[in-house]
């Protein structure tokens, strides 16, 4: 199977090459050319130095609070709230090869909600 | 009660096992009211792989509200993907739907969960299709999955969900690491060898190449130098060359071809975007 996807791929004549880096933009063009060096077989010893720049326990202890404390868009669960925040009467909407569900009723366990079955 | 913030860095690993440790370590972190392990059912061969991923459906996924959870298959059959839901998409754990009058049993012998939710509602920030709850619209209700893979002999049902705190770099592939992004910064924890190197060239470019920018990433162990230099003699670094040579080659010839015939290529991409933006529209009406 390896083989014929092989020949398939070395099959095709028309290629176009996309040679244009989207993640990194042009403000780390030192994070570019070294990556760029890495992919291609060429890394020198100062990337390998500014790699261990990098090192957890050569941050400062204000780098790393900030780096850990990202926090998460919050996300509030309060159980009342979730009760309240459903529409009355509930909402039906199926997903493509989703089961049907309405939105939940009380509170099953502390993190289960219950579902009641639904006549489409 | 509002959930405790969690943190929006990712660990990356070059195996499973260290993954899921940190996965449960991360969960631990949560203080979760509740941890529900759901176990997927698995018919014919054992799966070898290290993950134990049958169809795209890992093992056993523990669900805890407030969790960082990664899709691991693509929903609607790759129809929702163009919505945000394809294999690697991020989200947060809101709730697990069960019927009414049914709930989680547990096995008396083992005290495990047995049977299914009928979904799991996970909250995908990127998500843009219809919405399921108006007051949340990017809520998502991810159902059981079942597959069977004819080639490999066995079949799974179960969540295709995984914990999202940490994971391999093989399975970061095409993830952005950034701010804005569902995850914003990256912990690296590469081995100090060049073993992994060795057996999959490319594995530190791939792992350093997720992040924006350099003070995104942080390295939890130091790299070997040997490692970051073993990449240049690396047995197959030539095929890799004399391969890009060829497409170069080829690549030049097909846009001179293009030239020569009057072919607009920006033309062609104007027109692949315009059908891309109006398949959500036929998705929907499918």
């Amino acid at each position: 199977m390896y083989a014929t996807g092989f020949n398939v791929y070395r099959s095709f004549n028309d290629c176009v090459l996309l040679d244009e880096t989207m993640r990194q933009g042009r403000e780390e063009a030192e994070l570019l050319s070294q990556l760029l060096r890495i992919r291609t077989g060429h890394a020198t010893q100062g990337d390998w130095q500014q790699l261990l720049g990098r090192l957890e326990s050569r941050q400062t202890e204000g780098f790393m609070r900030e780096f850990y404390s990202r926090s998460n868009r919050a996300v509030c669960l309060d159980r009342a709230r979730a009760t309240r925040a459903r529409p009355c009467p509930c909402i039906v909407y199926a997903h493509m090869d989703m089961v049907y569900l309405l939105a939940p009723t009380p509170l099953y366990m502390d993190m289960v909600y219950l579902l009641a079955p639904t006549p489409l | 009660m509002t959930m405790r913030a969690l943190r929006r860095y990712i660990t990356l690993y070059e195996t499973w096992a260290p993954a899921h440790q940190e996965n449960r370590r991360r969960l631990a972190m949560l203080h979760a009211p509740a941890v529900m392990p759901v176990r997927s059912e698995t018919q014919g061969r054992r799966p070898t792989g290290e993950d134990k991923d049958v169809c795209q459906l890992p093992e056993t996924v523990l669900l805890a509200r407030g969790a960082r959870v990664v899709l691991t298959k693509n929903q609607g059959r790759g129809k929702l993907t163009c919505y945000g839901l394809n294999n690697g998409a991020i989200g947060t754990l809101i709730a697990v739907l069960y019927k009414q009058g049914e709930g989680p049993t547990a096995e008396p012998a083992t005290g495990r969960v047995v049977g299914f939710p009928e979904a799991v509602v996970v909250d995908f920030p990127h998500y843009s299709g219809p919405a399921w709850d108006p007051a949340h619209p990017t809520w998502v209700p991810v159902p059981v999955n079942e597959g069977f893979d004819r080639l490999k002999g066995h079949g799974r049902k179960g969540l295709p969900l995984r914990l999202g705190y940490a994971t391999v770099v093989h399975k970061a592939q095409g993830m952005s690491i950034g701010d804005g992004k569902p995850i914003e910064r990256l912990r690296l924890c590469l081995a100090n060898s060049v073993n992994m190197e060795a057996s999959n060239l490319g594995l530190l470019y791939v792992a350093l190449s997720r992040v924006e920018k350099f003070m995104h990433l942080v390295l939890v162990d130091a790299v070997d130098q040997r490692r970051v230099l073993y990449v240049n003699q690396h047995p197959s670094m030539p095929g890799r060359h004399a391969e890009e040579r060829r497409l170069q080659a080829l690549s030049a010839a097909t846009v001179a071809a293009a030239l020569e015939r009057d072919l607009d290529y920006a033309a062609l991409l104007r027109e692949h975007v315009c059908w891309m933006r109006r398949r959500p529209a036929a998705v929907a009406a499918y």
